[in-house]
């Protein structure tokens, strides 16, 4: 049972993005992403969810490639989240959340009770329930990416694999959104997400990848991976790493 | 813009069907002489046989080619402005049909106008699709469709450049303003299949248009094959509006018009637009052609003509509606 990528190489528009990135994530495991801008980390997101073909190496899910998958059977087994919070035209958000059980239903035959259950549960999680008529153009930016958050969630996925969720988010529901995806992975989910808060990641994360140009620099245990030095080499930044109250603070404070 | 109350999707179809059975039948019974057939039990069976009722099929027929894949362009394109030509494949048949008229070939072979619209429709599909590629994104399917679309405009107003005979230039004209009058079962045979099975398919793509309202990755992720999908979309429309436009020349603004009409009837869910869109389609050319009957009874006011004369105020409106839901 894992989700797993094996040298993989990316070329994006003839410019390597990704240079043999070998990982793999299990269930119960909640994976942070972190490194600088450009260093690859949507583009890892997007491999792992099987939206773009490795040029070298393979990605593959429980031993089968992704690309041998059915779209649709792919679609219940990952989730994925974009970066980008795009919304076409004004849905209600309680039908932007219902967009994800469309790997589980047919089109024409509505929604049945376990998609309406999902879709409240989902929208609970993401404390979205009070906007449920409301069009989503008429939504904040940080309550439009938690209806999309939620939308992701009803889809009901063992992997969820998030594009940096917590943009916009305010403190309160950037916290409420690690502490679900915790819950999630001990659950026996696997969450796997690319973010930029250091302290989040160190503090809910079962596991952190570094990465930088491309490459991966390091794997492991929060604590161990965003070390002082980890931090100066990825980032070229001198970096506090402590602990306040029992709770784990990264704070980056001078350019290198 | 604030919640409104949504009526429900299955009273949208039911509704627009309705609108779409009621032109059928006022169609079929309104000729320019009022209402009813000719008195003559003969005369009857021919005005309805070889006037009416291939009038009246081809005006649902096209109609619903025009809406249905209007709607599906724009969840598409996820561009509220896209319609039917925009993609290049209805400037392809008119340039088929024109070259069928100026070649003199129209009036020495019965069926060699709507046969040169499809081939000109088929001809544009296959350079579309050369030009964009079967999975390139969205924006070259654009730029192929826009290409296209010069190309045959271009090349239409050559051939009525180079047309030597007053008469055939009138010809061309008059057809490029797209009507239904004077065509005959073997029209509605020729083009039924054809638009029908584009319809099928274009019909086919709703849930991916759902899931493509969260832009191409989520909808990538949520099971939608991106080159199954182009290829649906753009088949399903060189079928349906090639078609179409091979039998009854350029009708404009219904593509547009009807699932802007629409889509706040289903909530803006360009799935739930396809169907509604079908019918209201149909429904607009069919009383938009009765009311030619009674506007223009000798047959001089095109149908394209009053389809553009209809959209263009309605444009004016949207501009308006749209001025006031962003006004502060």
């Amino acid at each position: 049972m894992t989700l797993n990528a094996h040298t993989a190489s990316v070329r994006l528009g003839g410019r390597r993005v990704l240079h043999d990135v070998s990982t793999a994530i299990k269930p119960g495991e909640f994976v942070a992403v972190v490194g600088p801008n450009g260093a690859g980390k949507s583009t890892l997101l997007k491999l792992m969810a099987g939206l773009i073909a490795p040029e070298t190496g393979h990605v593959s899910l429980d031993g089968t490639a992704l690309k041998a998958f059915a779209r649709r059977d792919l679609a219940k087994r990952i989730a994925y989240l974009p970066q980008e919070r795009i919304v076409h035209w004004s849905l209600a958000a309680t039908r932007v959340v219902g967009l994800g059980r469309l790997p589980h239903r047919s089109f024409s035959s509505g929604e049945s009770a376990s998609d309406r259950a999902a879709i409240a549960t989902a929208m609970e999680r993401m404390d979205v329930m009070q906007f449920s008529d409301r069009p989503v153009a008429t939504l904040s930016g940080g309550e439009r990416a938690r209806v999309l958050v939620a939308r992701a969630l009803a889809q009901q996925a063992q992997y969820l694999i998030a594009d940096e969720p917590a943009a916009g988010l305010d403190p309160a529901h950037c916290l409420a959104l690690f502490q679900e995806f915790a819950r999630l992975a001990a659950d026996g989910h696997a969450v796997l997400t690319a973010l930029h808060d250091l302290s989040l990641a160190m503090r809910f994360a079962t596991r952190v990848i570094l990465l930088k140009d491309g490459a991966c620099l390091a794997d492991g245990l929060p604590a161990k991976v965003l070390s002082r030095d980890n931090l100066a080499a990825a980032f070229s930044i001198d970096a506090i790493v402590t602990e306040i109250g029992g709770i784990p603070v990264v704070m980056p404070h001078t350019p290198l | 813009m604030t919640a409104r109350a949504e009526p429900k999707y299955l009273t949208v179809v039911a509704a627009t069907a309705a609108l779409a059975a009621l032109g059928l039948f006022v169609s079929l019974w309104i000729g320019p002489e009022g209402f009813g057939l000719p008195a003559a039990p003969d005369a009857a069976k021919l005005v309805f046989k070889e006037i009416r009722l291939p009038r009246a099929l081809l005006g649902f027929l096209v109609g619903a080619a025009l809406g249905t894949s209007g709607a599906v362009l724009q969840g598409y394109l996820r561009n509220p402005l896209a319609e039917p030509g925009l993609i290049g494949i209805s400037g392809g048949a008119s340039l088929g049909a024109v070259i069928a008229i100026h070649s003199g070939l129209a009036s020495r072979v019965a069926l060699a106008l709507p046969l040169g619209g499809l081939l000109g429709a088929l001809l544009a599909t296959i350079t579309i699709v050369a030009l964009a590629g079967v999975s390139g994104s969205v924006t070259t399917l654009i730029l192929a469709g826009v290409a296209v679309s010069s190309v045959t405009a271009a090349l239409t107003s050559l051939a009525l450049n180079l047309t030597p005979n007053p008469f055939a230039s009138v010809e061309i004209m008059v057809w490029l303003m797209g009507s239904l009058t004077d065509r005959s079962l073997i029209h509605v045979y020729l083009a039924a299949p054809l638009i029908l099975v584009g319809i099928a398919m274009l019909l086919t793509t709703a849930r991916d248009l759902e899931a493509l309202s969260l832009g191409e990755d989520a909808a990538h992720n949520l099971g939608v094959d991106p080159s199954g999908l182009r290829f649906k979309v753009v088949a399903g429309t060189a079928l349906a509006v090639g078609a179409a436009t091979a039998v009854a020349g350029g009708i404009g603004f219904v593509g547009l018009m009807v699932p802007h009409l629409l889509r706040g009837f289903v909530g803006e869910s360009p799935g739930r637009l396809l169907l509604p869109s079908l019918f209201s389609g149909a429904a607009l050319v069919l009383f938009a052609d009765v009311a030619l009957r009674f506007a223009a009874p000798q047959g001089d006011l095109r149908l394209g003509v009053l389809t553009a004369l209809i959209g263009a105020p309605f444009f004016l409106w949207l501009v308006v509606k749209k001025r006031k839901e962003l006004a502060p």
